[in-house]
């Protein structure tokens, strides 16, 4: 076996695990080919095997299987392998754990920006140490929040706390260091722009949700309800609406909870205008929300929805 | 049963028992919940090894052993069920999470490291399951094969155990001078022992040191094995083997499950199974995988599980039914079937003379044994095992209840003779060994609650008493409680019949009595 690289050797020696596995997959996935399989080895996993590091023996297994579970689910092209070679040293530090965390979170970002998140991992891996793949995983987690997970909000921001602020930067999207007072503003303020230092003003931050005929999830014009701090659209079913600056998600639920109503510190005045009851951030015209068919508020955050539209529009004094 | 296409390398997710004692509910979306999905769980840190053992359980059953039984039954509130036939079979639908013996002994066999016997007709999937565990240990199929040993009537022990190096054997001088050239197997923490009733047995008495003391010998030198969870199969351990298996041997297995047949309605597995060339042994996920310390670890915390004071009185009270027998001897110590049977006396003749009880109702009746002490270390680390395994702070009486027929299995003697099995609905405890210790286990715990064990148990309120250390007890005290011994004993021999646990409660009683006798000497001494 002369001459051979560490992956190949690996592969020769395991050959008729590998051929089981293969059999299998193909198995549940009849279009698979042997020869995409044999060409995405070469040209995808071999040069992170030998850019990893590590047990090759381990490694290749790991990506090996995740090829498989990739291919089973015809994921081959997935864009997540060529990720890889830019966090081949974390591959080589933990090749069951990383690769499949970035292959599971690309799952969930696969209706937000998963091309964005990916160039951000990219890039927080040359900045990480390969021997540190907690800390990858919750920068990874932070910029999933920014790249569009919305769900993400608490947990991210929580993540954030234990990175050093150069490394939120890069994950959040901004040129300069996020430091806590600023990661303080974030938490405090659902609509706000990192490092922001713009004025405080009523604005239009988001939209949120569609008729089923155009791909959204309401198949009449919602209405909108705050209980105990969340967001809640009731059309023909109930479902939580989790909305902040990064992104927005429609989450089924059985029904709405028990809990107090919103205290909304904006209202919506007679020909769409919402106005900062406590003052500093002034009014905002908005004539589309003259026929509000629902308002419901909570702190700065106004939710209104009309009998035109099938989308919740929020409202928020924001910078 | 999940079929193939639901994929071999997919592991139930984690919690497999939702509202254990060690798991939360978590429907928070969070950075965990980010990273895990079908591609393999991301968690940072070591996964609870309780749950990793469910999650093997479950890998086995949905894609490695087609074993679609329940026959391991929880009950979670009221359980339906139907009464099938003219027998009147019942077919009961557990409310709680239930298993299959044959996949879950063996796990547990593994988690304790002790010794499990399969036994079934051929091709039920003994050696399988055997293999498999090797798997979750860790090695390579091909390492396990190697080193799974064959019984056949050519075994020696030098096959068996290793052999001496040729040069050493012309060289050497002294035994001390021979070395040996020990077989892997020796070192490995999975043994498996195909058909180990066609060893001769000759080379089954080197088996029994190495099983029961954990090391080897051959030509004087000693090799000590690592501990290990072993496996043993034999096609009909009734004596249907090649040779007779030595009673030691077969005292030192732990535990004996059956291979279920296979059922019909799963054929269709198999003909995937042979269409796609699948061996569910060459595609055990990493993740159920268990390394040497993770083992190590979850026996540790295994041991931890604690068995409550009450769940211990029911096991006392249902292993005191079976020594007595009460022709065996004159002094009260030896009135045991033991007794009998050293003096090589059927202990069913003896029992059949006995005519002060009632023969249908004593339990210890339907045996021609005791349970041995043996017997009693197995079932307390299968019972923590299960309670582990099943995410319960403490062990409970259905843990207890569900390992003991299957430890209990070849080591608590039916005396098949015993009227109690003439009975139309008994009959077929002559055969079905688990219903059977099953059946006496629910009585046993049926007289224990009859008799208001849990509220007044006079010997344990003395044996707790004096648990309690005699410093400051004066003379006038430990008389009364000598009094109050002999007043209990008094009590009982005004017309109590002598029942097995009566039998130990009274030797317990003596016991006590003569601590307090040789304390109230030492206090008089001392003056």
């Amino acid at each position: 076996m002369e001459g051979l690289t560490p992956f190949q050797r690996v592969l020769e020696a395991r050959r008729e695990q590998y051929n089981a596995r293969f059999r299998m997959a193909r198995h549940r996935n009849r279009s698979l080919s042997p020869a995409d399989v044999l060409a995405h080895l070469h040209t995808r996993v071999g040069p992170v095997v030998a850019a990893a590091g590590g047990d090759p023996v381990e490694v290749t297994d790991a990506l090996v299987e995740l090829s498989f579970a990739a291919a089973e689910r015809d994921a081959l092209s997935s864009p997540v392998f060529d990720v890889l070679p830019a966090l081949a040293g974390f591959v080589g530090a933990a090749p069951r754990r990383v690769p499949a965390a970035v292959f599971n979170a690309a799952l969930h970002l696969a209706d937000a920006d998963l091309a964005g998140w990916l160039r951000t991992l990219g890039t927080l891996g040359r900045l990480i140490a390969p021997s540190a793949p907690d800390r990858l995983l919750a920068a990874g987690a932070v910029a999933a929040w920014r790249h569009g997970l919305a769900r993400l909000r608490a947990s991210a921001l929580t993540a954030a706390a234990g990175l050093a602020p150069d490394l939120r930067a890069v994950a959040l999207g901004v040129s300069s260091p996020v430091s806590d007072a600023a990661l303080a503003a974030l938490a405090a303020d659902p609509w706000a722009e990192p490092n922001a230092r713009g004025a405080v003003a009523v604005r239009a931050v988001r939209r949120v949700g569609a008729f089923t005929g155009f791909g959204g999830r309401f198949r009449r014009p919602p209405v909108v309800q705050a209980v105990g701090g969340r967001w809640f659209a009731v059309a023909d079913q109930t479902w939580e609406l989790v909305a902040d600056r990064f992104g927005a998600a429609l989450l089924p639920v059985p029904g709405l909870p028990p809990g107090p109503p919103g205290v909304p510190e904006l209202s919506l005045r007679p020909g769409g205008l919402v106005v900062d009851d406590a003052g500093p951030g002034g009014a905002l015209a908005l004539p589309e929300l003259a026929s509000a068919t629902s308002v419901a508020g909570h702190g700065g955050t106004l939710a209104v929805t009309t009998a035109y539209s099938h989308a919740v529009v929020f409202v928020a004094r924001t910078t | 049963m999940m079929c193939a296409v639901d994929g071999y390398q997919h592991v139930s997710r984690a919690p497999t028992l939702p509202g254990g004692a060690h798991h939360a509910h978590a429907d928070e979306f969070d950075v965990a919940a980010l990273y895990e999905g079908p591609y393999g769980q991301a968690r940072t840190g070591d996964a609870p090894l309780d749950e990793k053992l469910r999650q093997a359980y479950f890998w086995i059953v949905n894609h490695a052993i087609i074993s679609p039984h329940y026959d391991i039954e929880f009950h979670d509130g009221p359980s339906a069920g139907v009464t099938l036939g003219d027998s009147k079979a019942r077919l009961t639908l557990p409310s709680g999470q239930s298993y299959s013996s044959f996949v879950l002994i063996p796990l547990l066999t593994f988690a304790v490291r002790r010794r499990c016997l399969l036994v079934g007709g051929p091709g039920r999937g003994k050696t399988a399951s055997a293999v498999l565990m090797g798997v979750l240990a860790g090695y390579p199929l091909t390492e396990i094969r190697r080193a799974m040993q064959h019984g056949h009537p050519q075994l020696t022990i030098a096959d068996l155990l290793g052999t001496p190096l040729p040069a050493d054997l012309v060289r050497a001088e002294r035994l001390s001078d021979i070395d040996i050239a020990w077989r892997r197997w020796l070192s490995m923490r999975v043994k498996i022992i195909d058909e180990y009733n066609r060893i001769p047995t000759r080379t089954q008495s080197a088996l029994l040191t190495l099983m029961s003391d954990g090391y080897a010998e051959v030509f004087d030198q000693v090799y000590e094995a690592a501990d290990a969870a072993w496996y043993l199969t034999a096609n009909d351990d009734a004596g249907g083997g090649t040779y007779q298996v030595i009673d030691a041997l077969k005292d030192r297995i732990d535990v004996v499950v059956q291979a279920l047949p296979f059922n019909s309605r799963f054929l269709g597995e198999l003909v995937t199974r042979v269409e796609q060339r699948l061996r569910p042994e060459e595609l055990v996920p990493p993740e159920i995988v268990f390394s040497e310390a993770e083992h190590e670890r979850m026996w540790s915390e295994i041991l931890r599980v604690p068995l409550p004071a009450a769940v211990r009185r029911r096991l006392e009270f249902f292993t005191a039914q079976f020594e007595l027998l009460e022709g065996a001897g004159e002094q009260f110590e030896y009135r045991t079937k033991d007794t009998a049977r050293l003096a090589g006396v059927d202990p069913h003749l003896l029992a059949a003379a006995d005519t002060g009880r009632d023969r249908l109702a004593d339990l210890g009746a339907q045996t021609l044994g005791g349970v041995s002490v043996r017997a009693l270390q197995s079932v307390l680390a299968y019972a923590k095992a299960l309670a582990y395994f099943r995410d319960r702070a403490e062990v409970g009486l259905d843990d207890l209840r569900a390992v003991l027929p299957f430890v209990l299995h070849d080591k608590l003697p039916a005396d098949d003779r015993s009227p109690a099995f003439d009975q139309p609905s008994h009959s077929p405890y002559r055969t079905d060994r688990v219903s059977w210790l099953r059946h006496l286990f629910d009585r046993a715990c049926a007289e224990y609650d009859r008799l208001d064990l849990d509220a007044d148990d006079p010997v344990a309120a003395m044996l707790e008493e004096f648990e309690r250390g005699l410093d400051g007890v004066g003379e006038p005290e430990v008389t009364a409680r000598l009094a109050r011994i002999e007043g209990v004993l008094n009590e009982w021999a005004r017309g109590r019949k002598l029942y097995g646990h009566v039998h130990d409660d009274a030797l317990a009683l003596k016991y006590l009595h003569q601590r307090y006798v040789n304390y109230r000497a030492w206090l008089r001494w001392k003056g």
